[in-house]
């Protein structure tokens, strides 16, 4: 197909797509190395002012774990590592899988635990602003206020959090700094707050961290010699014109 | 590097209320979203999603689903008024529907893209092996786990809007999204394109985003009516939290 042939030669116009094709993975970051906090911070700002949200309510909240915050970080690690196991193991207990990894840790969740900023990113109900405030006082429904509907709208409130650490990477990639992302955790609260993880009252929505990176997934992946199998699905798969 | 290159262009993205009537070149949209996909990650390389792209001629699909963005902000505000009304009773008897001015651009635009889960066939090489000889559990792959990995997908979904996004703004073409949409799974029996389960007729949206050269945005609206400052974000010590 012509186009696509066009749209790899063309790449190199777009500062966009070469600074994010940048992006890899990290399996671990260089221990001692942390990235200046001003830079993450003029980086959070700009997602902040940058990404969108309905009604201007971003609903959500962004816990920021510095350096020293080891004992957190590890707990949140705990977070991501029992919910892989206890998803193997209700995926055998229902005939979808017959074994499991054996409460093996995954390498590729180093970054959660080890890392010198780590992002965990939280449903937060929010009180609407003044123009919408007068909306409510006509009939609409301001759903973001209510505790009680945080868990009708976390698919919402995921694809606005997606959107601002997808700004935030950009903007951190521009000082050459790495992120990855997890989506892998206990979304029930009451776990995390049973853990001793207090910061948040509301459901998770993903964990992100930052760092320079040691070493990429991928360089791994192709020491394995199996960097060619872990492909994403073809365009024409993911892509549908109606 | 102090860069402000991608924080200026993602400023320039504004919400549109209406859009031109020329399209957006059919070559130009495929090459974005050719490179939208390219640089847009997913856990286990997964991808659990289709955007669907309704173009230029298709416009009764776009009205239809115009109609179920309007139907359900309208059953949102009824139930709505059931909550508030129990503070305040005089409210429900004021309470006249207006179409929403902000959702016209779900009706008309150059392109419209309906985010919808799916249901992986079946994961990579490396993930079959890992599935096969690690216990590693695919639940994108599976049908009743849907629900269970809606949360992860909204996130996938949203770093690709947000690519798709500054890759639009680049080249001058702009973007608005809605997230007022029909989240019950049966209410898409009509658009079969969407469903993961075709035997059910069942589809999760994520998002809705239409793309095209914008005429009137809706900051412009809110000017027109002496409303700018009031339409704000909240402050960012609100949102961010050093800890």
């Amino acid at each position: 197909m012509g186009w696509k042939k066009q749209a790899r030669k063309n790449k190199t116009q777009s500062t966009t797509f070469d600074l994010l094709e940048k992006r890899h993975h990290v399996q671990s970051y260089i221990k001692g190395k942390i990235p200046p906090k001003e830079h993450v911070e003029s980086a959070l700002w700009k997602a902040w002012k940058t990404t969108p949200s309905k009604n201007n309510a971003m609903a959500y909240k962004v816990f920021v774990y510095g350096p020293k915050h080891h004992k957190e970080k590890e707990l949140v690690h705990q977070m991501v590592h029992k919910n892989h196991i206890s998803a193997e193991q209700s995926a055998v207990a229902r005939g979808q899988q017959t074994i499991t990894e054996d409460r093996k840790e995954n390498p590729f969740y180093e970054h959660i635990k080890k890392n010198p900023y780590l992002l965990c990113i939280h449903q937060e109900p929010r009180e609407p602003n003044k123009f919408y405030q007068e909306q409510v006082r006509q009939g609409m429904f301001y759903d973001q206020k209510f505790p009680d509907r945080v868990d009708n709208i976390t698919d919402s409130i995921c694809v606005e959090v997606g959107m601002f650490i997808q700004n935030l990477t950009t903007y951190l990639l521009e000082y050459d700094i790495d992120v990855s992302y997890t989506s892998c955790f206990f979304r029930d609260i009451r776990k995390w707050r049973k853990a001793g993880l207090v910061h948040s009252k509301y459901r998770p929505s993903v964990l992100m961290s930052i760092g320079y990176k040691q070493e990429y997934r991928y360089e791994i992946l192709k020491r394995w010699s199996r960097y060619e199998d872990d492909r994403k699905p073809e365009y024409d798969e993911i892509i549908k014109w109606q | 590097m102090d860069s402000l290159a991608t924080f200026d262009l993602m400023e320039k993205r504004h919400h549109v209320i209406r859009y031109k009537p020329e399209p957006v070149p059919e070559k130009i949209m495929k090459e974005l979203l050719y490179n939208a996909w390219k640089i847009s990650p997913s856990k286990n390389n997964m991808m659990p999603y289709h955007v669907n792209v309704l173009g230029p001629n298709r416009q009764a699909e776009k009205d239809k689903i115009y109609h179920k963005v309007v139907d359900n902000h309208k059953f949102y505000n009824e139930l709505g008024l059931e909550k508030d009304t129990e503070a305040n009773p005089k409210m429900k008897m004021e309470y006249e529907f207006i179409k929403n001015p902000s959702y016209f651009h779900v009706k008309y635009n150059s392109h419209l893209l309906v985010y919808s889960q799916r249901v992986v066939p079946k994961p990579n090489k490396y993930y079959q092996q890992m599935v096969r000889e690690r216990g590693h559990f695919a639940e994108q792959c599976e049908l009743d786990q849907v629900e269970a990995t809606a949360e992860s997908t909204s996130f996938e979904v949203g770093l690709f809007v947000s690519n798709l996004t500054a890759l639009c703004i680049e080249k001058g073409i702009d973007v608005s999204y809605t997230a007022c949409l029909p989240k019950a799974i049966n209410k898409w029996k009509d658009t079969p394109y969407a469903w993961y389960d075709k035997e059910k007729q069942l589809a999760k949206i994520h998002s809705l985003m239409s793309i095209g050269y914008g005429d009137y945005y809706r900051y412009q609206w809110l000017k027109s009516k002496a409303k700018e400052g009031e339409d704000i974000k909240p402050e960012p010590d609100e949102i961010i939290k050093w800890i």
